[in-house]
């Protein structure tokens, strides 16, 4: 195997760089620090290259699938491909900021995507009707407070009562925020860990 | 040389290398700590069973994000319980069918599946056609999803990993379908419709010791016993400190403002 | 019999109904507004306070985290806040730190009035950074050396607005119009914790629960909730907008769900009782 493409380089790398930017938040080194900035603006660049690259591997997936002509979905593909192209054309001649791309992204790829987002509003009353059930005492906890800030949120829970604003904030602020705080923590602490053990080579889920 | 305000956050972190390290040496040698059971993990196989019985596919998803993103633990472990998933599938020889949200974890996906069928003893059956990448847009993604759901008319769900805003839309679509479902984000804002929706729920960090309780690795599991001494050790500085600040005594929280 | 049918009639109502139900609910209020009134939280106060006691020439930054599905919250947020800024003699910066952001933020500096603010002088749009929280980082250390040209291609060093933007420490505020909850925590931890950078979070409703405990420990400034928050924010700057128009349909679509949940409910103890009758 190429010395390239050995794991164990890939793990070295990965934890030269986090154990560089975690001096770099303990430590006041000027020429660590000077190298960390260096290294968070080779991460961008990085992440540019990889927003490129995930472009090109989708594009292969969809390109293989219009070879093989895959039942019920190379229609799609080619579809996709077609307004990919499209996108990259009008975005390279007439600027991202330019009217006619601005004119399909806002016609096309937003009203597309807030449809999408919008179904949910369906399905959340579907649910809501069907799930919301006060089976248990847990359950009817949940209601009761799902109710209470859900008209919160609204103008109209004001008009309902004048106490739910304030019960709901209360709500928010207190047991939420308690609630919250402890998930918070639980969560950071397994962060760490998990940094440990990837800074360490044990965690390796991240390399194919 | 340190810089002020992280004395005790680089204390900490020291302290919790000590203590993961100890632990990483007790389990080596056998003395793993002891994981209490966890209904949404042992639910899996019983989805398994269900989807062989009726003849239709388990789907499995882990999650909108790759390994770009600071959620991206979530995406691995939704790939461990993956790994699980297909050795399950090969054994009860039900078809299985894992949707991935982008290009980045279609390959790793492949490689766990393939994995799975190895350790099953069936690598034969192994399809690369089980694992479909389906969009990285987020909510075209999602819509892939669900139409692979009530096409194929799944029998049991499972999606443990990151979700955001398709969450519900994906139980929803599972509920409609018929499936059983088994759902597991630490997505705060979203951990309440798996709640309300799916049959069993895996809430926050209880997901992250998939690789742990399905496995028994040791590494992770010493791990799960760091993270429970650093816990015990913050609710003590919390309670610790609410009581010496009321008894006017704020050690702890100058200590942790170091 | 009659009981059992109207019972079992009201927990098994079809999907579908509900649907149209939601729809004709949605469009009530577009066409015949009720005009509820909207009260003003103090987090949205304290914003528009904030802004108003900005000395002349402070940068701010708004940071459009936002994608194509969230603009409907976001937007009327984004644009509220735009309009406000656009009043005052501030430097606006627009930057984006996920990929449908840029195009999103220039949306809306053109929807918004500028009055005779001059792009490059008064406001500029820096366009898209990539690494999700390595780029905030970056950004938040050396705005300069991170970003060369802006969305529209100038360079930056012909800008003269950039003379005053360099990093974190010289931002008076920062705004984040996002759904994410994992983009305001990056916030927290890249520019609140090492630069005490106030940083405000525009974020959609769903996610307010999970960021309020930032907010309470003094990390977040001050939050914006959803497009009831645009609303609000639009009634202080007396510039109403797309936010108080959207509050009469969220206040009708919420009082359905409550309503549904009341008749699902009504339904499952309805048929309990029958069970419990029958048994007798």
């Amino acid at each position: 195997m190429s010395v390239l493409t050995r794991r164990e380089i890939a793990v070295f790398m990965t934890a030269f760089a986090g154990i560089a930017v975690i001096a770099d938040y303990f430590l006041k080194v000027p020429v660590l620090n000077t190298a960390v900035a260096d290294l968070l603006r080779w991460g961008v660049i990085l992440a540019s290259f990889l927003l490129l690259w995930g472009t090109i591997s989708m594009l292969r997936v969809h390109v293989e699938v219009v070879r093989k002509k895959t039942p019920n979905q190379w229609h799609y593909s080619t579809w996709l491909i077609f307004l990919m192209a499209v996108f990259v054309a009008v975005s390279l001649v007439g600027g991202l900021a330019g009217s006619q791309s601005r004119w399909m992204y806002d016609n096309i790829y937003v009203a597309c995507s807030s449809t999408y987002y919008s179904v949910l509003g369906f399905y959340m009353i579907s649910a809501s009707y069907r799930a919301i059930r006060a089976r248990t005492k847990e359950a009817t906890l949940l209601l009761v407070v799902a109710v209470i800030i859900m008209l919160m949120n609204a103008p109209i829970g004001g008009a309902i009562w004048q106490g739910i604003p304030a019960l709901g904030k209360w709500i928010v602020d207190v047991p939420n925020t308690g609630a919250s705080r402890g998930y918070i923590i639980g969560l950071a602490i397994g962060a760490v860990i998990l940094g440990i053990r990837t800074l360490i080579g044990r965690e390796r889920g991240y390399l194919s | 040389m340190l810089t002020a305000g992280r004395v005790a956050s680089l204390g900490a972190l020291v302290i919790m290398i000590i203590v993961y390290a100890w632990l990483l040496t007790r389990a080596r040698k056998g003395k793993v700590p002891r994981i209490r059971k966890m209904a949404g993990f042992d639910a899996i196989e019983e989805a398994v069973g269900r989807a062989t019985e009726m003849g239709k596919p388990v789907f499995f998803t882990p999650g909108v994000s790759g390994f770009d993103h600071a959620d991206s633990p979530q995406t691995i472990a939704g790939l461990t319980v993956l790994r699980h998933l297909s050795k399950l599938t090969a054994k009860y020889k039900a078809p299985l069918i894992a949707a991935v949200s982008k290009a980045t974890v279609l390959p790793v996906a492949e490689e766990t599946v393939r994995q799975g069928y190895l350790e099953a003893g069936a690598p034969e059956a192994f399809k690369p056609s089980m694992i479909r990448y389906l969009s990285d847009e987020q909510f075209a993604w999602a819509g892939g999803c669900i139409g692979i759901m009530h096409r194929e008319g799944v029998a049991a769900n499972i999606m443990i990993g990151n979700f955001m805003g398709e969450s519900l839309l994906l139980a929803e679509a599972g509920y409609q379908a018929g499936a059983i479902q088994v759902a597991g984000t630490a997505n705060r804002s979203q951990i309440q419709f798996f709640v309300t929706v799916a049959d069993y729920c895996l809430i926050g960090e209880e997901i992250f010791a998939a690789g742990a309780y399905l496995f028994q690795d040791p590494v992770q599991l010493a791990g799960l016993g760091a993270q429970d001494v650093a816990k015990w050790v913050a609710i003590g500085a919390i309670v610790g400190g609410i009581i010496l600040k009321v008894l006017g005594m704020p050690v702890i929280l100058d200590l942790l403002k170091m | 019999m009659a009981k059992e049918d109207m019972w079992g009639k009201l927990g098994r109502i079809d999907p579908r109904i509900l649907y149209v139900l939601l729809v004709i609910i949605l469009i009530i209020p577009l066409i015949a507004p009720i005009g509820l009134p909207i009260p003003i939280t103090s987090e949205t106060r304290k914003i528009y306070d904030a802004v108003e006691k900005l000395p002349p020439g402070s940068v701010v930054v708004c940071a459009m985290d936002t994608s194509g599905a969230a603009w409907g919250e976001n937007g009327p947020q984004a644009k509220a806040i735009l309009r406000h800024l656009f009043q005052k003699p501030l430097k606006i910066v627009v930057v984006s730190f996920e990929a449908d952001g840029p195009m999103l933020g220039q949306r809306a500096l053109l929807e918004v009035p500028k009055g005779e603010k001059k792009y490059g002088v008064d406001y500029v749009n820096l366009g898209f950074v990539a690494g999700g929280e390595t780029g905030r980082a970056a950004f938040g250390r050396d705005v300069q050396k991170l970003i060369s040209k802006d969305f529209l291609g100038n360079p930056l060093e012909k800008l003269p607005i950039m003379e005053k933007v360099r990093n974190a420490e010289d931002f008076a505020l920062f705004f984040t119009f996002t759904s994410l909850i994992s983009a305001v925590e990056m916030y927290v931890r890249q520019l609140y914790a090492p630069y005490k950078t106030k940083v405000v979070a525009g974020i959609i409703g769903l996610g307010v629960p999970a960021v309020v405990p930032y907010y309470n420990a003094g990390q977040l400034f001050s939050i914006l909730s959803g497009s009831l928050g645009a609303g609000e924010y639009e009634l202080l700057s007396k510039m109403p907008g797309e936010g108080v128009r959207l509050s009469d349909a969220l206040s009708l679509s919420t009082l359905l769900v409550v309503v549904l949940i009341v008749v699902g409910n009504a339904a499952f103890f309805g048929d309990k009782l029958r069970g419990k009758e029958e048994k007798r």
